[in-house]
């Protein structure tokens, strides 16, 4: 398709509030950057800057073809997130314990980010044929394997934060999809009740765990931050000082002690949300807050429009990507979910996790381009 | 068809999906208004704690000078070696700095084990920096320095640290200052000290405290995560402590130490166990302590800001004798003659005596026990007696005047009771005047009552027995007679022994009007008695500080002379036995050797005392104290002297000379005796 004819059908409100989503990550990202021990620094935003326009470029791109033709060739998407995966396993370089990068030339891939899209590709064609159909769990399991695969491979890495937004994806998937909500519900409830118990039990009767030190100690921390105020419990404890002490109307920009001084971890990345708090106050956030609202909510309503099941069900995925994303990311640095080290979209520093989401965008503003028959 | 039904039943999920993003946002909706809206007041102040820094700075303790601001106590800079426990977050990365810098330290005290108990026995004040050594070399500075990248969290503060100008110079007088104890935190008056804060434990760093301390300042800092400070916030100026003149005269001070310690060379030459001993010099006419020295000697810098080795702690606490102790104010003894005038003062005032009247002395006093003389010493009046410390004398002035008396001219004086000389830890001495012998000897009957009571109680309970398993009426019988016959040799041991502790017995009025017996003081208590009986019979409160001087040069407080009353003893008997002790220093006297050299104006008036303490480690009628008291001149006396030599075995012979060379210095006779001596060896040279 012509991109005059693209530009003519797109989704302004989505586009515009995604811009905006990024013009406060940018405010935000100066002022995380801006900090007493590292000193006035501009390349972290120009960085950004740059990935944002290869991130557009990207977008327009996944316009340029209906993705819905594209469904046919799901099973080699699928196969591609399986190689991607390994790839990782083989060759990644190992940071914080985990083996997520791959490098490639001057730059360093981050695989975990763009397999979640492939997976939303992948899964959608694999229920779309489904819809209606999984009312019982034992029309899940085919679903619960198929995710199951690329899953244990990303939990090989270990990479918590990204299995859990796969398993997000599908949840919101088949819930879309039409499995029953009460049945999705009792899995998530069990799910949660089964890594207390496991929990429990490994600390009681010494049970085997397959989860690494840091990663229980995260959980553990997350239901009482005080057992290591100055180790693990450090970031929930001080994320949640600059989000509080950031009152309604925030420190102001570039003025937030906990951001300014380093009390705040992973401040333009994982802890971005924080700063914006800090600074900007509960207005701030509500703010922010609700364009991810929007974006969501366009999302969903594209989901609505969808030609067909196969672009409704992309959608879907990229909304519970995204939903899932926000939830967890904010929900982190204000103490309801434990800490699992995902970006907040659009908003925190890196250039995988940028262009990752732009092309999620692209897919999402695909389905809406080309909902309509009539037009082509 | 199969697309149709899907799409249907999508727009009904879908809008459950969008119910279940909205309960999403409403979520983390209001868990932000709790966190931003409610709870914000305890998250700002949690933020603003984070970042700032309270860093107290200690004021500098007041100076001490002597009467002429001489300066005897000052400060002098010092770096300390400290531990900032925030320079690093995790506890592993912190042991291999402690590591590293025990490395570099190489110092015995220093081991890994004692920097990480530092650090825990402050785990409260963290934030602070954590001592870990006080007062290191410039050299440690430097080679601390080279190391700086190694060692985060490292750090070297200046603190000032008491000097002291004369090293022991009235060591026990000053007292030390050392760090505070839980014990002291807790005491009211010192809630604005923090643990590690130094005070002063002893002398007029205690009493004084308040006045030489000041008040700490602090620099408040805004710090990073990593406690690295970005810029100041506030200022609060340390005020330094007010500085304190002493009464004490730093000439008449150095001659005092100067002379006791040859002295005390001399004497154990022949008596070894002399190692203790104290004297005090007052001003006769104020109160004022003019020089006050106690051995074994005290050297406040030994417990300056560093531990004390074993060898110390010995010295100091355990020790027989302990030196920590000011002998001058906490040491009770036993006065020996030099009590006499006491008894003396009583009998005149009685008027069983004249001072012309003669007792006759054979060598031995005619009651029991007997007690021997220091000689025999034939018809002998007050002067003669008192110049020759006639036992026998005094025992029968004693027994004339009876306890009564003697007890309430002591009290006069203000034996037994503390002067309220301001220094800490007075001891309050002994006088066994009536009130104290009722409340003694009852107490005594009530042990000795407890003790028989219970003796007869398990006596009858055996004998309970035996006559219950009697196996006859005969033996019953006889079990009971042994019974009644033994508890009447207890209720007669019983009688003996309340007679004889619980009763005053006339050897006792004879033992104290000679100053042995009962009798115990201080020696600033003997000093001040002294000095009242020399001034005419105005009794001061001795005290140790003229002025106290604000760090601005104000003075704070210019101490007065207090009078604590005036003898009623009349002013004749008061002349009288002015005139009895200077006949103590007049040929024939016991102390005559001392003075004769003094010219006619400046006579002494003095009395000696050889006392048999009766204490643990003295051998009964080998072992004495050599006491000594003295005032001059003795006709406008100016100053008291009053001295011990524990083991000293002779007043004038020992602690006598300490008061000679002492009074030499006051009226200025011993630069010509320099003078002279020079000569005489020149003579002899050439």
């Amino acid at each position: 398709m012509r991109f005059s004819k693209i530009f003519k059908s797109i989704d302004y409100i989505l586009l515009i509030t995604v811009m905006l989503i990024l013009v406060v990550g940018f405010f935000v990202l100066q002022s995380a950057t801006y900090n007493a021990s590292i000193k006035y620094n501009m390349n972290y935003v120009l960085r950004q800057g740059m990935w944002v326009v290869v991130g557009l470029i990207a977008f327009f791109s996944v316009l340029l073809l209906d993705i819905s033709k594209l469904a046919k060739y799901s099973n080699y998407f699928y196969i591609l997130n399986i190689v991607l995966l390994l790839a990782v396993l083989i060759l990644g370089e190992e940071t914080k314990g985990a083996q997520a990068w791959i490098p490639i030339g001057p730059f360093k891939l981050q695989p975990a980010e763009i397999v979640k899209t492939l997976l939303i590709l992948g899964l959608a064609n694999f229920l779309s044929s489904r819809v209606g159909k999984l009312n019982r769990l034992r029309d899940l399991f085919p679903v619960f394997i198929y995710v199951a695969i690329p899953l244990l491979l990303i939990l090989k890495q270990p990479d918590l934060g990204t299995g859990l937004v796969y398993v997000a994806i599908m949840l919101g998937m088949l819930l879309a999809a039409g499995a029953s909500p009460a049945l999705l519900f009792s899995l998530v409830a069990g799910g949660i009740a089964l890594i207390v118990l496991v929990i429990y039990g490994h600390y009681t009767w010494d049970w085997w765990l397959p989860l690494k030190d840091y990663q229980l100690m995260r959980l553990i921390v997350f239901v009482d931050p005080m057992v290591d105020p100055r180790g693990w419990g450090w970031n929930v404890i001080q994320s949640q000082i600059a989000v509080g002490s950031g009152g309604i109307f925030g420190k102001g920009w570039q003025s937030g002690s906990q951001t300014k001084y380093d009390f705040l971890p992973e401040q333009w990345t994982d802890f971005i949300f924080s700063v914006l708090a800090e600074e900007f106050g509960f207005i701030g956030s509500v703010v922010l807050l609700s364009l991810f609202f929007v974006l969501l909510y366009r999302g969903i309503k594209i989901a609505t429009k969808a030609k067909d099941t196969y672009g409704s069900l992309v959608a879907i995925g990229v909304v519970s990507m995204i939903a899932f994303h926000v939830l967890q990311n904010i929900g982190m640095t204000i103490g309801i979910m434990p800490i699992t080290g995902i970006p907040l979209p659009f908003v925190s520093y890196g250039g995988s996790s940028l262009l990752a989401n732009m092309i999620a965008l692209g897919l999402l503003m695909n389905v809406y381009v080309y909902h309509d028959h009539v037009l082509f | 068809m199969e697309q149709q039904r899907a799409k249907v039943l999508m727009e009904r999920t879908l809008r459950l999906y969008l119910i279940v993003i909205i309960l999403i946002f409403i979520a983390l909706f209001l868990r932000l208004a709790w966190l931003q809206i409610i709870k914000t007041g305890f998250y700002k102040t949690r933020a603003v704690s984070n970042t700032m820094r309270l860093i107290p700075e200690t004021a500098s303790r007041g100076e001490i000078t002597d009467k002429n601001g001489q300066v005897l106590v000052t400060n002098r800079p010092v770096f300390n070696l400290s531990l900032d426990y925030l320079g690093l977050n995790d506890e592993e990365g912190y042991d291999e700095i402690i590591k590293k810098l025990v490395a570099i330290l190489d110092d015995p005290e220093i081991t890994f084990d004692n920097i990480k108990n530092a650090i825990k026995s402050q785990s409260n004040r963290l934030f602070e920096p954590i001592i870990i050594k006080r007062d290191i070399s410039i050299e440690l500075v430097t080679a601390i320095e080279e190391h700086r990248r190694e060692l985060p969290g490292v750090s070297i503060i200046t603190q000032p640290q008491r000097s002291y100008n004369y090293g022991s110079l009235a060591g026990h007088l000053l007292g030390y200052v050392h760090s505070i104890t839980k014990e002291e935190l807790e005491q009211s008056g010192f809630e604005d000290y923090g643990l590690g804060d130094l005070v002063g434990k002893t002398g007029i760093e205690k009493t004084y405290e308040h006045e030489l301390r000041g008040e700490n300042g602090f620099r408040q800092m805004e710090v990073t995560a990593k406690n690295r400070p970005v810029r100041e916030v506030r200022e609060k100026p340390s005020v330094p402590g007010n500085n304190i003149e002493l009464t004490i005269d730093l000439k008449l001070q150095q001659v005092m130490e100067k002379s006791f310690d040859e002295v005390l060379e001399n004497v154990q030459k022949k008596h070894p166990k002399a190692q203790a001993g104290a004297a005090v010099l007052l001003d006769v006419n104020t109160g004022k302590v003019l020089a006050m020295a106690s051995r074994p000697l005290l050297d406040p810098d030994d417990f300056n800001g560093k531990p004390l080795q074993q060898e110390r702690v010995d010295y100091y606490f355990r020790n027989s004798p302990p030196a920590l102790r000011n002998r001058a104010i906490q040491g009770n003894y036993v006065p020996g003659s030099t009590f006499k005038p006491i008894t003396g003062m009583a009998a005149l005032e009685a008027g069983v005596i004249s001072p012309e009247g003669t007792v006759t002395c054979s060598g031995r006093y005619w009651y029991p026990p007997y007690i021997k003389c220091t000689g025999v010493h034939g018809n002998v009046n007050y002067y003669s007696a008192m110049a020759k410390s006639c036992n026998v004398y005094f025992q029968e002035v004693a027994r004339r005047a009876g306890m009564g008396l003697i007890g309430s001219v002591g009290q006069e004086f203000g034996l037994g009771e503390r002067t309220g000389i301001d220094l800490p830890f007075e001891s309050s001495g002994l006088l066994p005047h009536r009130e104290w012998q009722k409340n003694e000897f009852d107490l005594r009957a009530i042990k000795i009552n407890e003790r028989f009571d219970k003796q007869v109680d398990t006596l009858e309970k055996e004998y309970q027995k035996k006559i219950a398993n009697a196996e006859s009426d005969s033996e019953k019988r006889r079990k009971e007679r042994e019974l009644t016959n033994r508890k009447r040799l207890l209720e007669q041991q019983r009688k003996i022994e309340l007679d004889y502790y619980t009763q005053w017995h006339d050897f006792d009025t004879y033992n104290t009007g000679i100053g042995q017996g009962y009798n115990q003081y201080t020696i600033i208590q003997l000093a001040n008695y002294t000095a009242t009986l020399a001034n005419g019979g105005k009794h001061y409160k001795p005290y140790t500080v003229q002025k106290i001087i604000g760090p601005d040069g104000t003075v704070v407080q210019d101490t007065k002379p207090e009078l604590l009353g005036t003898v009623s003893v009349s002013p004749e008997t008061i002349t009288e036995t002015q005139k009895a002790m200077t006949a103590v220093t007049a040929p024939g006297g016991t102390a005559h050797y001392l003075f004769y050299k003094f010219p006619e104006e400046i006579k002494v008036a003095a009395k000696t005392g050889t006392a048999q303490p009766g204490r643990t480690g003295y051998i009964k009628n080998k072992d004495f104290d050599g006491l000594f008291i003295a005032f001059a001149p003795a006709d406008n006396p100016e100053i008291a002297f009053a001295g011990v030599i524990e083991h000293g075995y002779s007043g004038s012979g020992s602690i006598g000379l300490v008061a000679q060379a002492v009074f030499e210095e006051y009226f200025g006779l011993n630069k010509e005796e320099t003078n002279i001596t020079q000569t005489e060896l020149g003579t002899s040279s050439e």
